[in-house]
């Protein structure tokens, strides 16, 4: 290893004169440049804001209005909603839910009525046979 | 190598960290860039790796958990900063030695304005640019910044052994080189 004794540490490599002094305010520069162009990056064009917001409001009641359209229920929409979701061992929700959706009107709800305009004559023969 | 006062510097940071940053460039600067020099040979390349390397410390601090010394980290940062800085511009620091051309080291080092090597400072310089990467750092590190073997293996990562024989082999390899050049 002679040879390498006559190396010096810095292996013949040199800075220009007074890198050193200068290098600290270059650096801190740098970084001030560098978070200045990050925050150039959030900065938005007012005109440009403005034209977003209008479209992005135009975008909005389209989706609502296209949303509330298409999802109206229909009348056996809501009975299949109801077969699905009611739980009939609960009786009282159950009658609640009818008469709040007016599929009849519980109160001139006539039991006898219902059977006579369900059952034809058929049906009670059948029915009354099998007894 | 002069001491830094990690203990200073933290209790400035927290209070002027404009201030402790500045001392942090002043204390490491000059080592740091003939660290990253000794890898990518221009003095425009280390200016360029040191600068980005002090702008990563910057971002990095609040967030230095303090698991390692201030600076075996500051260290680490500027070497995977220029071995970056290596592989990115990769063609251009590619060695032509194996097609029987003249060794690129050689003649960019002769081009760079600030390198005022002797005949046997640049023969070393080509015998380190055969060694591979981890050979050359672990070298360089060991002999000519006078490092310890723990710090090495912190900075890079590699188990105290493996750095052992890695310097062996590279001592070897530079030994034949200058022997044979």
């Amino acid at each position: 290893m002679r040879e390498l004794d006559k190396i010096s540490e810095n292996q013949g490599f040199k800075v220009p004169d007074n890198y050193f002094d200068n290098f600290p305010d270059n650096v801190l520069n740098k970084i001030k440049e560098s978070s200045d162009n990050k925050k150039d990056r959030f900065r938005i064009n007012p005109v440009f804001m403005a034209a977003a917001s209008f479209v992005a409001t135009l975008i909005i009641v389209f989706v609502l209005y296209k949303y509330n359209s298409d999802t109206e229920l229909t009348y056996s929409d809501k009975i299949a909603y109801l077969e699905c979701t009611i739980d009939y061992s609960d009786e009282d929700i159950l009658i609640e839910e009818i008469a709040s959706n007016d599929y009849v009107n519980a109160d001139n709800y006539d039991e006898n009525t219902y059977l006579q305009e369900e059952l034809s004559e058929d049906d009670m023969i059948e029915f009354l046979s099998n007894q | 190598m002069e001491q830094f006062d990690e203990k200073y510097f933290f209790e400035l940071y927290n209070t002027h960290a404009e201030k402790a940053f500045k001392f942090l460039i002043k204390s490491f600067q000059e080592r740091l860039y003939y660290h990253i020099r000794k890898i990518v040979l221009t003095h425009e390349n280390a200016d360029d790796v040191l600068q980005n390397t002090f702008v990563k410390i910057w971002y990095g601090l609040p967030n230095f958990n303090k698991q390692s010394s201030l600076y075996t980290w500051v260290y680490r940062i500027a070497t995977n900063e220029a071995l970056s800085y290596l592989r990115k511009h990769k063609k251009h620091f590619s060695n032509n030695i194996e097609n029987g051309e003249q060794n690129d080291v050689v003649n960019t080092l002769r081009s760079d304005d600030f390198f005022e090597g002797n005949e046997i400072e640049l023969k070393l310089q080509e015998a380190l640019s055969l060694l591979p990467e981890k050979q050359k750092l672990v070298f360089n590190m060991k002999y000519f910044e006078h490092m310890k073997y723990d710090e090495i293996s912190e900075i890079l990562g590699t188990s105290i052994g493996a750095l052992k024989a890695s310097y062996h082999i590279a001592v070897k390899k530079i030994k034949e080189f200058l022997k044979n050049n």
